[in-house]
């Protein structure tokens, strides 16, 4: 991943642009924050996640890797297949496989799907840019030594001490009236 | 249950926290048997300073510009009016109100951190140069002029965040030239042409 300066403020890219044709979204590294830019046209949105904040990274396995690991062969089988009665567009169709072979080995080299989450106090946003479990783990190790630098080790003690629920004390029924006395007797 | 355990992002339910920070073992969401891995934080756990409520004014107590009962907690480190903890908005190392916050956010160049967004005016000439060239060419006539007239009119304007801008500039500038000379040569070649028949 690239660090170099973005303008006169010292950003440091840490992922490619990803996204669809009409909006890109990016993520960068500042002094103290992270800059989450969506590029929808000419004008870039932006939110910006500061590392003192930050609550959590949030990796969720995806089912993309072994849907287009079982499509993309199945597909470019059937094109070789078509291929064969082709006549004379079969350099074009067998090539329309071969490319679609490419992909398939590029998926299966990139690895893992993922979703991605930044949790703050207050949102939890998805990071679209990083859609594979190696580049996230790139991710983690290049924001985590700053994190940590911010906001001190995590501690499972700590967060028990802070968080855990005191049970509610259910307050006891009142003693339900016995014996032989008239009611209401208690009372006078 | 611990209350500040991270829920799963696919159906918000709580993850156990002995499985936070692992390097190498997933968490099976116990509800929707999702893959998960969460590097957890202090911040997560970690008290909030700043009153989220406001505290209450006492007789005595200097009260907040914008709540006559919020007491006094921060000041404003653009106008210096007094503010509660509800008013008072930390960006970056700064406390500002929301007005100055809001004065900030207008200003067309500078405080890029306090922006939600912006233009960018070299995307918008590179896209003005290409663009039309690849959909319909002879609408180039127009948006070439066009490009080349916002490459020139922002080339100075120096956004604080605008990776690649210059070189965009640069490509836009190139672009726009070489297609405004394409259409004066190929109106030069016309006028010519019907000047010769006559």
């Amino acid at each position: 991943m690239s660090s170099r300066s973005a303008g006169s403020m010292n950003y440091s890219k840490l992922s490619g642009r990803a996204g669809s044709l009409m909006a890109h979204h990016q993520i960068w590294q500042g002094t103290d924050h992270l800059l989450v830019v969506k590029e929808v046209g000419c004008v870039e949105e932006y939110k910006r996640f500061y590392f003192n904040d930050i609550q959590a990274f949030i990796v969720v396995r995806s089912a993309n890797y072994l849907v287009w690991a079982i499509l993309l062969p199945l597909i470019s089988a059937c094109i070789f297949a078509l291929g064969m009665n082709a006549g004379d567009g079969r350099p074009f169709v067998n090539g329309l496989g071969i490319v679609l072979l490419i992909f398939w080995l590029v998926h299966l080299v990139r690895g893992l799907t993922c979703k991605c989450w930044i949790q703050t106090g207050i949102n939890k946003e998805q990071l679209m840019m990083i859609k594979r479990v190696r580049a996230a783990r790139k991710f983690w190790s290049r924001i985590q030594p700053e994190l940590v630098a911010v906001q001190g080790e995590f501690s499972l003690d700590d967060m028990e001490r802070e968080g855990t629920f005191v049970e509610n004390v259910v307050p006891e029924p009142p003693p339900v009236f016995q014996g032989d006395s008239e009611p209401g007797a208690a009372l006078s | 249950m611990n209350r500040f355990n991270v829920k799963c992002p696919s159906c918000t339910y709580p993850l156990d926290a002995e499985f936070y920070n692992q390097t190498t073992d997933l968490i099976e969401c116990r509800s929707c048997k999702s893959k998960i891995q969460v590097q957890a934080l202090p911040a997560l756990y970690r008290k909030v300073v700043k009153s989220t409520e406001g505290l209450k004014a006492q007789l005595d107590d200097a009260v907040c510009f914008y709540h006559a009962g919020k007491k006094a907690e921060q000041l404003c480190d653009d106008c210096g009016r007094f503010l509660c903890g509800l008013c008072a908005l930390p960006i970056g190392e700064e406390m500002l109100c929301s007005s100055c916050l809001e004065l900030r956010r207008k200003q067309e160049f500078g405080q890029h951190q306090l922006k939600p967004r912006q233009m960018r005016y070299d995307k918008l000439a590179i896209g003005l140069t290409v663009i039309p060239l690849i959909i319909y060419f002879p609408v180039t006539i127009v948006t070439a002029p066009a490009a080349l007239f916002v490459a020139i009119r922002y080339w100075r304007k120096k956004l604080e965040f605008a990776p690649g801008m210059r070189r965009r500039m640069v490509l836009a500038l190139i672009f726009s030239s070489l297609q405004i000379s394409g259409w004066i040569i190929l109106i030069s070649f016309i006028v010519w042409g019907v000047v010769n028949e006559q």
